[in-house]
């Protein structure tokens, strides 16, 4: 059932002023969550269909190839135990 | 009686194309002639679909993104994916790398497979495709020409001292994993976010508009174009795919230095027409 309807949205990718498409994915041979997607114009839903797990993208984080060390991020320190704080100043 | 002349090794070679955003729809007739030319073909796209479909353009198409895991470093990732892709070409076939989008924007194995087959001596080049950048522009009525318009990786805001021009437009990539540190996961924490969110506060009012966006990716889809203010961004729906747009918070403002202005001034070929009367 994927080659006909994979042939079908790459037509409706290039040709976007189609106008037979829901003619056209009444003749598929598709499961009926499917079909209502792609009547429905569902993409998340069409895109589930062929997969629960999200794909992941491509990411480009810092111009260093590997990442950075976990404590170089300022305003990311542990928050302090009490027992840690500066007591008064012993001049004061 | 001569001995014939050896027959020459097969010449490997590395071409990594644009699928573009949209499966069916931004694939360029170069990027399809590289693909339909290839011995091997790899795919890295937005979607389980698309890259079914880039296995009817080609008999032998292998799909990266199993090499992606969750909790698996990043870089790993990519060092695997490039030594795939040159794999082949090191026995002398001829090698394509298909990637959603532009194979050379905000994608680190392109760039690195074609350095690195180059040093080793191999012909290898890039096929530029249709950016989510070139789709932002287009779904947005967003001309980066009008005022200007700066683009960050969002984690870069957090992680080093960026200067912002609120007189431009602002344009973060990747702000569904704004502040991740480990490279290794789908989305970023509320509290990672809202560092972001404080850091463009610094620059912004917290109402300030902004606009999540994602390009579609398939022909039956829409792009996504949610406008909420700043301070709610934190709380907002994110996903690897998602890209914040900031408008201009000030309008442009006259050079004041003279010796600036009045060089561009008296240099620009249209200013007489340009000076008020």
């Amino acid at each position: 059932m994927t080659i006909p309807l994979i042939a079908l949205l790459e037509s409706l990718g290039r040709q976007p002023t189609m106008t037979d498409f829901d003619a056209r994915v009444a003749t598929l041979d598709v499961p009926v969550p499917v079909r209502a997607a792609l009547i429905g114009r569902d993409a998340g839903a069409l895109a589930r269909a062929f997969g629960d797990a999200p794909t992941f993208w491509c990411g480009v984080f810092a111009p260093e190839d590997e990442p950075r060390p976990l404590d170089d991020v300022p305003g990311d320190e542990p928050a302090r135990e009490p027992d840690e704080r500066p007591g008064p100043d012993p001049a004061s | 009686m001569p001995s014939p002349q050896p027959t020459a090794a097969p010449r490997g070679q590395l071409a990594c194309v644009g699928l573009g955003m949209m499966l069916g729809a931004h694939l360029t007739p170069r990027a399809r002639g590289w693909i339909e030319a290839a011995d091997v073909v790899f795919v890295v796209a937005s979607e389980a679909l698309v890259e079914q479909w880039v296995a009817t353009l080609h008999p032998r198409v292998t799909s990266l993104q199993g090499l992606y895991a969750e909790g698996k470093p990043r870089q790993q990732t990519y060092r695997e994916m490039a030594e795939a892709l040159l794999a082949p070409v090191r026995t002398g076939q001829r090698v394509v790398g298909a990637f959603y989008g532009h194979p050379g924007v905000f994608a680190q194995v392109p760039h690195a497979a074609i350095a690195q087959a180059r040093l080793e001596g191999f012909d290898a080049v890039m096929d530029p495709g249709i950016s989510a950048e070139d789709c932002l522009y287009a779904d947005l009525g967003l001309d980066p020409g009008t005022v200007g318009c700066a683009h960050f990786e969002a984690s870069q805001l957090l992680f080093y001292q960026r200067v912002i021009d609120t007189s431009a437009w602002l344009v973060l990539w990747q702000v569904g994993f704004a502040g991740d540190r480990t490279y290794a996961v789908r989305a970023s924490t509320v509290e990672q976010r809202q560092r972001l969110v404080d850091r463009l506060q610094r620059d912004y009012p917290p109402d300030h508009p902004v606009t999540i966006y994602e390009a579609a990716t398939l022909p039956i889809g829409s792009p996504r174009r949610e406008t909420l203010p700043l301070h709610a961004l934190a709380h907002a729906t994110l996903h690897m795919h998602s890209t914040l747009v900031v408008p201009p918070a000030r309008p442009l403002e006259p050079e004041r230095a003279p010796s600036i202005g009045a060089s561009i001034d008296d240099n620009h070929p249209d200013m007489d027409a340009r000076r008020s009367p």
